[in-house]
Formats: structure tokens, sequence, C-alpha cells
């Protein structure tokens, strides 16, 4: 008897998204990244989001969204992964050092190494809406569903987020660089 | 009259974002030409977002290749092969680039480990119609494997005037000892029928001939038997090009 389990031939679906998922690594890696500030764990992060994406592609009806639905896969894995790394403390309570960030301290260019230390000391909720915005440049509506929040609840983190940016890095301009610290939801 | 506090700091995100409407959108445009203040307020939003973009640019995945690792180029026919060669062609194949697509060697490895064995009796009823079709050896259980290579060679036979009928067997782990020139009581006949028949390959992953190397397990293969740096990159390459996959 053929059963699915021993008859195998990959699925249009499946192979779409395979080459989606190959050229849309970097974004991913590099949202990953951005909410992380660490190599590692984006890699690691983006391959498990990866694994669950191809486990879950029959699941997709609209193969247009699939950036979108692989962005959400993505903010998922980092919520569960983060949550299995504090052993189920509370999330916003969790506040880390951002000790491995070498690239921060010695950047070159000491105007972006300064953004980035802001975005690393902003709550992570606002972090990935601010990064999902600004870096992969998806809509309000997108983010919503990316996030599974309302829209309502993207813009006013956003904003938030913005003024938090604003106000920090103003006071870095006259002080001198803060040592990042990484808040992690 | 400055008109910069009729809007709100979420309306001027919304706006630099592309987030209003036309109509919204063209009252505010109009309004940061006429208001030196409200202008100012724009223009740093949008250097808040272009610094933001721009702060995270030059981060890169490193294991997003741009120079797709093409394994066609590393199957290649080996006399006598030993497993430290496998070890070389494992880490030269490595160090050049890790895959062509880790999301279709994501898939294949998960298939690898997951699909049920076919036994060898319906394996010309699993085929059914498929032109083509990557078989995965795992394991070598001498009769059973016996059962599977009649079968494949009942199949070429009856296919032998058809050339779009292509057979790839691929062989990994414990499944390599089914090709050991020293132990496999099975090795001469595989490698006779990839001499006979040229819609046969057979492959031997290097990854798995390295590992039972330092296992002190080298395996021997025949001169017809081709090398790829990873059964589950051979196997994605295959099913990627719409090929059946079957494991034995």
């Amino acid at each position: 008897m053929n059963s699915i389990k021993n008859l195998l031939i990959l699925s249009a679906k499946q192979r779409k998204l395979c080459k989606r998922l190959h050229s849309n690594r970097d974004q991913l890696f590099r949202m990953a990244y951005a909410w992380s500030h660490r190599a590692d764990v984006a890699d690691e992060i983006v391959q498990e989001a990866m694994i669950k994406a191809l486990n879950s592609v029959d699941k997709v009806k609209n193969v247009d969204a699939l950036d979108s639905w692989m962005f959400r896969i993505l903010s998922n894995c980092f919520i569960d992964y983060y949550r299995k790394q504090r052993n189920e403390t509370e999330l916003d309570e969790v506040l880390l050092v951002e000790a491995n960030t070498p690239d921060i301290v010695h950047s070159q260019n000491e105007m972006l190494a300064s953004v980035r230390s802001a975005i690393a000391s902003l709550p992570f909720n606002h972090r990935q809406v601010i990064t999902l915005v600004d870096i992969e440049e998806f809509s309000y509506a997108e983010v919503a569903n990316i996030l599974d929040i309302p829209q309502g609840t993207v813009m006013s983190r956003l904003n938030r987020a913005r003024q938090s940016l604003k106000k920090t890095l103003n006071e870095s301009k006259t002080n001198s660089p803060q040592k990042a610290r990484l808040k992690v939801v | 009259m400055s008109k910069q506090n009729l809007y709100s700091d979420e309306h001027i995100s919304a706006y630099i974002d592309a987030e209003l409407d036309n109509e919204e959108r063209a009252r505010l445009l109009f309004d940061e030409q006429q208001d030196a203040e409200l202008a100012q307020r724009i223009n740093e939003a949008r250097v808040l977002k272009e610094k933001i973009h721009l702060a995270y640019s030059d981060i890169h995945d490193t294991k997003s290749s741009k120079n797709p690792f093409n394994c066609t180029a590393f199957v290649s026919k080996q006399k006598t092969l030993v497993a430290g060669l496998a070890i070389l062609v494992t880490a030269t194949a490595l160090l050049l680039s890790p895959f062509t697509n880790e999301a279709e060697l994501i898939l294949a490895r998960q298939l690898i480990k997951n699909t049920q064995a076919v036994e060898p009796a319906n394996i010309s009823q699993t085929i059914g119609v498929h032109k083509q079709v990557v078989i995965n050896i795992s394991q070598y259980q001498p009769q059973n494997f016996d059962a599977t290579i009649n079968h494949i060679e009942s199949l070429l036979q009856q296919h032998s005037a058809d050339t779009s009928f292509q057979v790839e067997i691929v062989a990994n782990k414990q499944g390599l000892k089914a090709l050991d020139t020293r132990t496999s009581i099975h090795a001469e006949q595989v490698s006779q029928l990839a001499t006979q028949f040229d819609n046969l390959e057979v492959i031997a992953c290097a990854k798995s001939l390295a590992r039972l190397a330092t296992e002190g397990d080298s395996i021997q293969l025949m001169e017809s038997i081709m090398i790829t740096p990873s059964a589950a990159q051979q196997v994605a390459k295959r099913m990627n090009a719409g090929w059946l996959y079957l494991k034995i």
C-alpha cells in the first residue's frame, strides 16, 4: 500500500517555500539578530523557524502571504527560545546585560552603534515592532498579523519605541557611551 | 500660526511609514511645506527611521551563500576508495559552501529520518509510473538487500529501452556496508549493475564514510560507486527536481 509516509514527492508549495526560505534567510537572520543582538542565538532561532515552516507549509492558504507568515513563525520561535532559556520566568521581568556585542562597542560607525545600543535597551515588544517596520519595512497591518496584535497596538508601540529612541539618542550625544543592555520580553 | 500641534507623533509616524490615505497625506504634505517647525519634526522622524534601517544593514547571515554549492561537482567516480579520501572530500565540500539550499536540506533530513521504509516486495508497486527515483539505503540486512537489489535489477531490465527512467541509490550510515568490497556479498553485484545500466547511479555518502572510518570501520568501494558530500544533499537535490523518494 502506498501511503504518504513511503511515497514522497515534494509538493509545489514545499518547493516554493524552500526557495523562499533560501532567499529570505538573510532577512530572517537580520531580524532575529536585531531582536537578540547575538549571532549564535539568531542562527539557532532561524533554523528552528525554518523547520517549523517546512513542517506546517500545508496549512498556508495564501502563498503570497508567505513572508509575513515566516516572520510570524520567527517571532514565535524567538519567544519560545527565551522562555526555555529563562525557565519560565516572566519574560518581561528579565533584563540581560548585553555582554556579547563587541560590534556595538567597537563599531567604526559610532552613530549606528549608538542606534543599535538604543534599540537593545527597548522593551522586547517595542523592539520587535520598530525593527519590523523600519528594517524590513512591513506595513502596520502586516506587523499586526505577524505579532498577532491589533493594528492600534502596533501604532502605539511603534510611537513609544520611537520616542524612547529619540530620547536615548539625544542623551547619548551628551553622555559617554552607555553599556548596552538588552531587555528580553 | 504653527500647525505642528495639529499632528500627533503617531500621525507623523504613519506619514513617514506611508500608512496615511491619499487625502491625509496630501494635507500633511501641504502643511509640511508651510510650517518650518512641523517640517523639522517630520525630518527628525525620517532621519531616525533611516538610522534604524541602516543600523542593521551590515548584518548578514554567513549561511546565506550567494554561490550555491553544486553537489554534482563533488560526485565523482573514484578508483577503489578508502575512507581517508572521503574525509578529505567532506572537509573540502563543507569548507567551500555548506549546501545548495538549507531549507531543502532540512526537509530532506526530516524525510530521511521520519519516512517509513518500503518492503522490497513493494518496490515496483510503490514506484508505479514514476520515472525518476532516488532510493535511500541506510541499513544493511543482507537478506533484505538481496531482495531489494533483485527488484531494482528487474525494474531496470523492464525499462531498458526507456532512457527517461532513472534510478539513483544513495547509501549512507550502515547502508554503506552493502557496498563494502571486503565484507558485503552484494558489493560486486551492485557495481556490475551500475556499470551495466547507464540509468543507474550508486552513490555513497562521504559524511557517513568519514564517520564510519573514525569508528574504525573503513569502507572500501568499487570503482563504479560515486561519492557525494552528504546523502541529505543528494536526496534534497533530486527531490527538488521532482524525483520520487523511497527509503529501503
